[in-house]
């Protein structure tokens, strides 16, 4: 069983916030509730290095919404995935509270981008979709193209379609999405040859989200 | 090929017959033209394929002017350039641009536009804005209505005499100069490639007239030479004036500026989110299709209002356009009806048993707002019937407006350099944005004027929030840079004359939006590109 998880090179990422949009258009959902990218400021100079944070659910191994979720709706999946069954969640809020990365959202009924301009085939208000409005939601790893690739035989991580799209949008290959458990993937790779870091690990959430920091 | 110029030998002069500094859209248009030919041409990148950090640091700048974002967050520097940026969704996870080519009267001198007017009209651009757009790979050379609309699904707004009209623009995807081009310009055996190749000087011979060669460096420390026949500058309208800037051994001022023009005329297409339209009534969003991102025969379009270029002479203003997006509330205060908040305001104060300070001011809009007071009502019934009418829209839908205008030319918009260097020792750029009153006055007339059109073809009005001529703070550009090496036929009041060439200087060429005199409300690619085939034709003859 595979162990998804994410890399992310801070040393490629512009803040471009191609991933934030895509993530946006795919999962249908308000700007910068799944994934947002924030600007970290800059170094003095002469360098002038900026540091953007691309942030979205870590999928941690030891998930602090998990343990407040009084329904059960948060469940871990074996592949390491966090996800929501929104037919479970009362949408009471307690597991944004809980997590540390501010991952979590509920969407309100109605709630719109006034500000996108995105491709709509059916243009209407509410954006995001009817199952996962007004209960938690998050970024699950971009599951139904990685389970849809997967079925027709092709490796996330390295075929676009079967990888989350914020990944094969990003044109900095500052985003890498594979399997954390097996030694050759390139994300386990990308680990082992870099100086990489995890956001809070103090907290013993053990995220599933590495970023590579030199 | 594609070279990493980080591995070319300190002080190894690369010999070559054009060349091209800038794999942007201009950059990557030009060496496509090239293909082929007898003369080799040499492409240098100051990035790698895709962007980075370290190369993005090179673009860090000042900001005086009005508030302006990061400048190195503004552009991309790498192969492909600032589409790296291009961030309308157009399905599927593909991103893009919109783009239209100018409208005839941009490149008009219009006396009430200083510094106004090309060298040519829009008709000796349409057969290269007709090539640019199969470059750019989006539909047909055609923005007439007629052409996307559908009068069942899409119509546009039933407007009556033609002031307001619909203009429509394509969308095309980044990925056609990040990904699609990549491989054909590697391949062609007279093309060679070198990324991480930063130009930090032009050398030209004692007089100034013709460049003989650019000194290149790595971010590692190496420096070589690349020689030519002809170059051209294609790095965009900050890094083009900043590197002629920075070129002055021999003329001290920076080549090219012996006219103090390299760097002003800085423009850009002011955005304003401001102001709502309300609609006559609440099935206007069923028909608004055609104003909204949609595909039409698989070409991603989109509707938006503009004026009549007659409306502009009369009035005296800068081209404009303006986008709407429906929101599916009423809560914004600003989109609310006078009438209906003195109703609110009273019903409060009378339930508080107190008589309001303005008292007066509150019945002057009940009895002038009865007609708010009925479309309020009819709302609030349409509202609770469809609580129980599942077909029926729940809520009002008003729309958010989203002003794109021309910038007026101004020569106190500018680029110049400040002391601080880069780490390649390169001064680094200020941006100074200078709007005009002219540029303000265009967004609020504009809206005035769509407002009494749509109030007289009985289709709503708009709520204007903008008033006067100080530009707002949340007035924001587009990534847009343009006009820093304007183009005009007199070297006087142009850096480049028609055929883009720097004026005084033989063999050198600038490719991109420096050289646009004025810009239109239209994003720049298409024009971009439309002057750079433009300019690859010139080349072609110059090289034969």
């Amino acid at each position: 069983m595979a162990h998804w998880g994410m890399v992310i090179d801070l040393r490629k990422c512009i803040g471009c916030r191609a991933c934030a949009i895509v993530c946006q258009e795919t999962n249908q959902v308000p700007p910068s509730r799944w994934r947002r990218v924030v600007d970290c400021g800059i170094s003095g100079p002469p360098e002038r290095l900026r540091t953007f944070l691309p942030i979205s659910c870590m999928h941690c191994s030891e998930p602090p919404c998990l343990d407040v979720c009084p329904t059960g709706a948060t469940y871990r999946r074996p592949d390491g995935v966090v996800d929501v069954d929104h037919n479970l969640c009362l949408g009471c809020g307690y597991c944004v509270v809980a997590c540390p990365y501010l991952a979590r959202t509920i969407i309100l009924e109605d709630e719109s981008d006034p500000e996108s301009e995105a491709m709509s085939q059916e243009p209407g208000m509410t954006i995001a979709k009817l199952d996962s409005v007004g209960v938690a939601t998050k970024c699950n790893f971009c599951l139904s193209r990685v389970e849809a690739g997967l079925a027709q035989g092709l490796r996330p991580g390295l075929d676009p379609e079967a990888t989350p799209a914020c990944v094969a949008a990003c044109t900095a290959g500052a985003l890498h999405f594979g399997d954390l458990d097996d030694p050759d993937d390139a994300v386990s790779q990308l680990v082992r040859e870099n100086r990489t870091g995890r956001l809070q690990e103090e907290l013993g959430t053990d995220p599933s989200v590495h970023y590579i920091v030199e | 090929m594609i070279i990493d110029a980080r591995s070319v030998p300190t002080d190894e002069t690369i010999e070559t017959d054009v060349c091209i500094v800038g794999a942007g859209v201009a950059g990557i248009t030009l060496a496509r033209e090239f293909i082929g030919q007898e003369f080799r041409v040499c492409l240098l990148e100051s990035g790698g394929l895709g962007p980075d950090q370290a190369t993005q640091s090179l673009y860090w700048g000042e900001n005086v002017g009005h508030p302006y974002y990061a400048l190195d967050t503004a552009r991309t520097s790498c192969f492909g350039g600032t589409s790296h940026r291009w961030v309308h969704a157009l399905g599927g996870g593909r991103l893009g641009a919109r783009t239209r080519p100018l409208d005839a009267i941009d490149f008009e001198e219009r006396d009430w536009v200083p510094y106004s007017g090309w060298p040519f009209d829009k008709s000796h651009l349409d057969l290269f804005f007709e090539r640019a757009q199969a470059v750019f790979k989006i539909g047909p050379y055609t923005y007439d209505v007629e052409a996307w609309e559908d009068p069942e699904k899409t119509p546009r707004l039933p407007l009556l005499d033609g002031r307001v009209k619909t203009t429509i623009f394509q969308f095309g995807a980044r990925d056609t100069f990040v990904y699609d081009y990549r491989d054909e310009i590697e391949r062609a055996g007279n093309v060679i490639t070198y990324l991480h190749a930063n130009v930090v000087e032009i050398e030209t011979t004692e007089t100034a007239r013709t460049v003989t060669r650019l000194r290149v460096a790595g971010v590692q420390g190496n420096q070589f030479w690349v020689s030519a026949k002809l170059f051209i500058l294609a790095m965009g309208a900050i890094e083009t004036p900043r590197l002629l800037l920075l070129s002055s051994k021999v003329q001290n001022t920076g080549l090219g500026n012996q006219h103090d023009l390299v760097g002003r005329f800085f423009m850009e297409h002011p955005h304003l989110w401001s102001g709502r339209y309300v609609p006559s009534g609440p099935n206007l969003l069923s028909s608004t299709g055609l104003y909204r991102l949609h595909t039409v025969n698989n070409v991603p379009v989109m509707g938006e209002l503009t004026l009549a270029e007659e409306v502009l002479r009369r009035e005296k203003l800068l081209n404009y356009c303006v986008s709407i997006h429906p929101v599916a509330t009423l809560s914004y205060p600003e989109a609310t009806l006078k009438g209906v908040d003195s109703l609110k305001a009273l019903g409060a104060a009378i339930r508080r048993g107190e008589v309001p300070d303005d008292f007066g001011t509150h019945v002057r809009n009940l009895v002038t707002g009865v007609d708010d007071l009925a479309v309020a009502a009819y709302r609030k019934a349409k509202i609770e019937v469809g609580k129980v009418c599942s077909k029926w829209p729940r809520r009002m839908v008003v729309f958010r407006l989203n002003s794109m205008s021309e910038q007026a030319p101004n020569p106190n918009s500018r680029v110049t350099l400040i002391d601080e260097r880069d780490v390649l020792g390169r001064n680094r750029v200020q941006l100074d944005w200078q709007l005009s009153p002219i540029d303000i006055r265009t967004i609020v007339r504009s809206q005035e004027i769509i407002d009494e059109e749509l109030r007289r073809a009985g289709l709503g009005y708009l709520h204007i929030k903008l008033r006067g001529e100080t530009p707002p703070p949340n007035l924001h550009g587009g990534w847009h840079h343009m006009g820093t090496t304007r183009m005009h036929v007199d070297p006087q009041r142009g850096v480049v004359d028609a055929n883009c060439r720097v004026h005084g200087v033989s063999n050198l060429f600038i490719g991109g939006p420096s050289v646009f005199p004025t810009v239109g409300y239209v994003n720049p690619v298409l024009t971009i590109i439309a002057l750079a085939v433009r300019l690859a034709d010139h080349v072609k003859r110059l090289m034969a």
